[in-house]
């Protein structure tokens, strides 16, 4: 017999629709919250899209400075502190109902790939 | 070592390495999430008391479910923990958005060849899975971590 104990959590999940997305908004309050990043990030570009199962999620493809990729620990550390400003600031998914995905680069890994997604 | 714990050293070796191939890249984000993935099951199916059904049990989950269930732990006015432990919430919910951005991840990395990695961009990801690795560890003992295994495996009733 398992012996799973806690059935409140389970319980209460009762999933709720996104609904429309009024892009405009989300725009303004993004472009707002990415001035307030600091001179490590060089730049932020993003789209409102579709994940695999068709919720509309945020995409960020963030590219920072190379004094931050002077090794890898200094580059993921900085990427996560990023990462949680974009949970805890513009906070997407209480807004919104949006996960935000954010990816990272240097500088110095775009200009080599030239990626115009990034660019 | 278990075999999540075999997959995460797997997705950092795969990339933590100068003249990573994108293969190598790719293959390193997939198993990252499968990883973290495999972790959650194995976490969920110890608490089944006979062994001999636990493989059985690890079939049921459905990555769908476990991806919306974690999405909405990440949310905190969905999901608000006002009465649990601060740090033991602060746990799950840095678990449940790596749960969900590395599947989202996954996908990219096995399926969408117009998708270039640059290694500090495939080096994050499965640095998050570590870091979700260590967060659990912390946490997997608390009523809040448990209820969370629970509702990955068992659907809501309509």
């Amino acid at each position: 017999m398992g012996c799973f104990a806690h059935p409140t959590l389970y319980n209460r999940l009762v999933y709720i629709p996104t609904g429309s997305i009024n892009t405009t908004e989300v725009e303004k309050a993004v472009d707002e919250f990415l001035k307030t990043l600091g001179p490590e990030v060089v730049r932020v570009r993003y789209n409102i899209g579709e994940d695999w199962m068709g919720d509309t999620v945020l995409y960020f493809r963030v590219v920072l400075d190379d004094s931050v990729a002077v090794d890898r620990k200094t580059f993921v550390d900085t990427a996560a502190r990023i990462n949680d400003t974009f949970f805890d600031q513009l906070q997407p998914l209480e807004n919104w109902g949006l996960f935000p995905h954010v990816s990272f680069r240097s500088n110095a890994e775009q200009t080599e790939l030239n990626d115009p997604k990034w660019a | 070592m278990a075999y999540h714990d075999d997959l995460l050293q797997l997705a950092l070796d795969l990339t933590d390495k100068d003249g990573a191939t994108q293969a190598a890249l790719r293959r390193g984000v997939s198993t990252a999430y499968y990883a973290l993935f495999h972790l959650l099951v194995s976490e969920t199916t110890l608490n089944w008391n006979r062994d001999s059904s636990r493989n059985a049990l690890g079939r049921m989950f459905d990555h769908g479910m476990m991806k919306r269930v974690s999405d909405r732990m990440a949310d905190i006015k969905r999901m608000p923990f006002e009465r649990g432990d601060p740090i033991a919430v602060s746990g799950l919910r840095l678990v449940a958005k790596a749960f969900v951005h590395l599947q989202d991840q996954r996908h990219i990395a096995d399926y969408d060849n117009g998708r270039i990695w640059a290694p500090l961009d495939a080096i994050v990801p499965v640095a998050s899975a570590k870091t979700a690795f260590a967060a659990w560890n912390d946490i997997k003992h608390t009523d809040i971590a448990q209820q969370y295994l629970v509702s990955l495996l068992i659907r809501p009733r309509d």
